[in-house]
């Protein structure tokens, strides 16, 4: 594949010919300047008269067709007036060419940006990195140490575009004291994690309560975790619930549930990477009913990054539907909202996910339409645009609750808990592998061992391998744990706690930080009070297996 | 803008005009305790937490309980049958809307709920639900 090359600003491959008037104002110069020496006085022949027969005469010279648009030029052919447009073409279909209209220029601009400055282009939504037509062969255009022949190293980035994060790297639970977060706060729960590479801090939103329920954000500094302001996102008296945070550069987006409007909406906004609002909160939904559970992506344009967020929404009653909205790169709403899922799902607890070519979505759906009582899980996925759906799968038919859904390899991964009669999480974290058009490729199989109970799953993709972070009930307290699974979900190793909480710690919920640590916001009971807090904690990189170029 | 550069990133913060303070009323218990026994309802009724959606961005919750007639649906049970036993709650769970038992969040409280199930904040102030 190559990478197209920037192209030079371009002269127009056919320019409208000289005119008459052009050709007598030359003549009339010379007149002035003959006029105002002293040489002798020169005659001049002036072109025949035009034959002019009809009464419909549109034109008699090309001036007379003249628009000022040297794009769409026109002559004066036998009185009448032709269009000769300017056909902009370079031949590269990784190029966007146009005429500029004030000079007849053709311009041809890349469709691709080259976002982090790296000399690789991203590849077009859709196309993989490097695949024809792709325009683009950087696999992570928001990170200049990721680039195709770049150098493998301990830090949560495929450096060397080979689909593999930190080849061959070891991951171990940090032993530091957890952070909390909601410490101010009489009580938190934790909503959503990023790092951002060029600010060098965690970003985290959670839910703390301080007189009403409100969605806060805070800086997370590595690696000995100083936290930095915590500042309320929406500015309202009433509770807000905090969802996800995404962005890895210098803007974060997030969205969370509002109550502001008598109903429960969708909010969104975007942070710089103090946590400082970039505008007034949008409002994304405005209809009947709860909206609830947003998940968000930030996804890499052409030539930007934009936003994808869906939501289960209540507005056409019958048990909802999932709802989408596309965000361009600035924050604002292109188009409306879209249903995402047919009628009759009883659709909850949507999760998008980029996938190389598709954008996923998983969600916990009702079975009464299959004449099954209980709930399942369901699938579809779309291009990036929402467009050109798959038909809902539906798969994990046995109580589904908590599930996630994560890219690896080419193909999505999907890991929940199951839930037994009386609302109790039964013993293991179960998980499957499916195609980004829904197609089971690996069949739900347990991926922890059993305990008295399991549930809350993260995982994380290390395109070879996959992390998974649960929470698992053992001598009377929930605490985190992580394991390593190859692409077909068997272990690699043995169960490793991450927390070691004298109460409840759970809920994890990961994010890459740098030099490949991965942070780990959950929620838990704080053993000295006994109240709800969001804490936070790592787990490292080890490189010394050795990491080389690909 | 060369052509050539990704787009320009602003970031400069926003000004939001904000809310005055407002402290919330404390919840109105008067008609009924969902957590105490009895209750304060009458027989057949059974005491359910509510909460009051404000009207605009600097308005609050208010919050507070009322005496109705007890459902019959219990733990994990959907609500849309005859609604919530006592001491339930009809939560939107991610798994469609069902009944959970309530408990008490903070300092000092028994967990009440089943094992393995928690007692998780939901969005009635000083209640949980048993998820």
């Amino acid at each position: 594949m190559t990478v197209p090359q920037p192209s030079a600003r371009r002269r127009v491959r056919q320019r409208p010919a000289r005119s008459r008037a052009v050709w007598l104002g030359a003549l009339a110069a010379a007149a002035s300047v003959a006029c105002g020496s002293r040489a002798d006085p020169q005659i001049v022949r002036l072109p025949p008269t035009l034959q002019v027969t009809g009464g419909d005469v549109e034109c008699l010279v090309d001036e007379d067709c003249d628009t000022g648009d040297l794009c769409t030029p026109r002559r004066c052919e036998q009185t009448r007036c032709v269009d000769f447009p300017v056909f902009c073409e370079d031949g590269d279909p990784c190029t966007e060419d146009t005429c500029e209209s004030e000079t007849g220029a053709c311009v041809s601009e890349p469709l691709t940006i080259d976002g982090d400055g790296d000399g690789f282009r991203r590849p077009l939504p859709g196309f993989l990195p490097a695949e024809d037509g792709a325009c683009g062969d950087d696999c992570n255009d928001t990170n200049v140490q990721a680039a195709p022949g770049g150098l493998e190293r301990c830090d949560g980035v495929d450096n060397d575009c080979d689909g593999v994060v930190d080849n061959g790297a070891l991951f171990s639970p940090s032993q530091a004291e957890p952070i909390v977060l909601s410490g101010a706060a009489d009580q938190g729960t934790a909503g959503g994690l990023t790092f951002s590479e060029s600010a060098f801090t965690y970003g985290a939103v959670f839910t703390q309560r301080i007189g009403a329920s409100q969605t806060t954000f805070t800086s997370i500094e590595p690696p000995q975790g100083r936290l930095g302001e915590a500042i309320q996102v929406a500015e309202v008296n009433n509770d807000t619930f905090a969802g996800p945070i995404v962005g890895r550069g210098r803007v974060f987006a997030t969205a969370w549930e509002d109550r502001r409007d008598e109903d429960y909406e969708i909010y969104f906004n975007r942070l710089n990477t103090s946590g400082e609002k970039l505008g007034p909160d949008l409002r994304i939904t405005n209809a009947e009913g709860f909206s609830l559970r947003p998940t968000l992506l930030e996804i890499q344009s052409g030539r930007g990054d934009e936003y994808r967020l869906a939501w289960e929404d209540e507005r056409e009653g019958g048990g909802g539907r999932i709802y989408g909205q596309i965000l361009d790169a600035n924050g604002k709403a292109v188009g409306g909202n879209q249903a995402l899922t047919p009628p009759g799902f009883d659709p909850s607890a949507p999760q998008l996910v980029p996938g190389q070519t598709r954008l996923g979505l998983l969600f916990n759906r009702g079975l009464q339409s299959t004449g099954t009582a209980g709930r399942g899980l369901a699938f579809r996925s779309f291009d990036y645009d929402f467009e050109n759906p798959t038909d809902v799968v539906t798969f994990a038919q046995r109580s589904p609750a908590e599930a996630s859904i994560v890219a690896n390899g080419g193909n999505f991964v999907l890991a929940w808990h199951i839930v037994e009669d009386g609302a109790q999480p039964s013993t293991q974290i179960w998980g499957s592998v499916i195609s980004e058009t829904g197609e089971e490729l690996i069949s739900e199989k347990p991926l922890t061992e059993a305990a008295e109970f399991a549930r809350y799953n993260s995982l994380v993709p290390l395109g070879d391998r996959l992390l998974l972070l649960w929470s698992e009930y053992r001598d009377g307290r929930y605490n985190i744990y992580t394991r390593e699974l190859t692409p077909d979900l068997e272990p690699l190793g043995e169960a490793r706690a991450v927390t070691t909480s004298e109460r409840d710690a759970y809920g994890p919920l990961a994010a890459f930080g740098p030099q490949g640590e991965i942070g780990v916001m959950y929620t838990g009971v704080q053993p000295t009070s006994g109240r709800l807090h969001v804490f936070f904690t790592s787990i490292s990189c080890q490189s010394d297996t050795g990491l080389g170029r690909r | 803008m060369d052509p050539f550069e990704p787009p320009p990133v602003d970031d400069t913060p926003f000004e939001e005009p904000g809310c005055p303070p407002i402290t919330a009323p404390p919840p109105d218990l008067n008609a009924c305790n969902p957590l105490a026994t009895p209750s304060g309802c009458a027989e057949g009724e059974a005491c359910f937490p509510f909460v009051s959606y404000p009207s605009g961005p600097c308005e609050v919750e208010l919050f507070g309980s009322v005496c109705r007639l007890a459902g019959s649906g219990t733990q994990g049970q959907s609500c849309a049958n005859d609604g919530c036993a006592a001491d339930h709650v009809c939560v939107s769970t991610g798994r469609g809307t069902q009944c959970t038992r309530l408990c008490r969040l903070g300092e000092g409280t028994q967990n009440v709920c089943d094992p393995g199930l928690l007692c998780l904040p939901i969005d009635i102030e000083g209640y949980g639900g048993c998820l």
